[in-house]
């Protein structure tokens, strides 16, 4: 009886630590520039922890995402396990269409509402 | 064996404070402040504002939406302005204008419509906000 107690406080007080220690960090970034991937995706590379990182574009210069040196980059994100999205009324705004936009970037329909729903979800969000 | 079992309670206790500490989390009010320099940013600031109203439901507590920098004489075009604010108004949000910017690019507070709240400075009041506990975007 005595041993089955100590086992079940054993269990209980490793459960509350693993609670603990299992908080991962998660990051987004959100920007409107698109030349500001490589200085994010370092900061991606150097943070890499069990946790998710997003980068999330919008604003009048989402077509650059378009140019043929943005692909470099996109592989680089896709290596290092950050998701790429971009905001659907940016696309609207410059009459972009969505199947012009690499495959590897999601499409979100609102770039503020998903930052804030992030933030919600206790992401660390920065915006550039 | 007493002990044992005094400890037992004292962590099953713990355990219960732990995990209910946790649920009045998820059901706090969810307030939210989005600092801009940008008037034509507010349709879609004002877009997610509804989507969270919607989403968080009887949790939705405040949504400002601060405006400061050089356009901020923007915010007299009443005409213009209008849609946003009788959306803001529905969404229960409030538009502010940073009242150190008014005076830096000479915009006459008259000029700006009731419905708009006015601060000394935006950029305090946005800290001021993340203190209480808001989430917090800045364009």
């Amino acid at each position: 009886m005595k041993k089955t107690i100590q086992i079940f406080l054993f269990l209980l007080s490793f459960s509350a630590i693993s609670q603990q220690s299992s908080k991962q960090m998660d990051f987004m970034v959100l920007t409107s520039e698109i030349n500001q991937l490589q200085p994010i995706l370092l900061a991606a590379d150097e943070l890499a922890s069990a946790g998710d990182f997003q980068i999330v574009f919008y604003g009048k210069d989402v077509a650059e995402l378009l140019n043929t040196e943005t692909e470099k980059f996109i592989t680089w994100a896709e290596k290092s396990n950050v998701k790429l999205s971009v905001c659907q009324m940016s696309l609207d705004a410059l009459q972009l269409n969505h199947n012009a936009i690499p495959k590897e970037i999601e499409v979100v329909d609102n770039a503020f509402l998903y930052a804030l729903q992030l933030q919600k979800k206790g992401y660390k969000i920065l915006n550039l | 064996m007493k002990a044992i079992v005094s400890t037992l309670i004292l962590s099953i206790f713990l355990v219960l404070g732990n995990s209910q500490k946790s649920y009045s989390q998820e059901n706090k009010t969810q307030n939210y402040v989005v600092l801009t320099k940008k008037v034509a940013q507010l349709k879609p600031i004002l877009l997610a504002a509804k989507a969270l109203a919607e989403e968080d439901g009887a949790n939705f507590g405040e949504f400002e939406i601060i405006v400061c920098g050089k356009e901020i004489g923007d915010l007299t075009d009443l005409e213009k302005l209008q849609p946003h604010l009788t959306e803001a108004e529905k969404i229960g949000a409030t538009i502010v204008a940073c009242g150190f910017s008014l005076k830096k690019f000479n915009v006459d507070n008259n000029k700006l419509s009731k419905e708009i709240k006015i601060v000394d400075n935006g950029i305090l009041y946005n800290f001021q906000l993340q203190k209480k506990g808001y989430l917090s975007l800045e364009l």
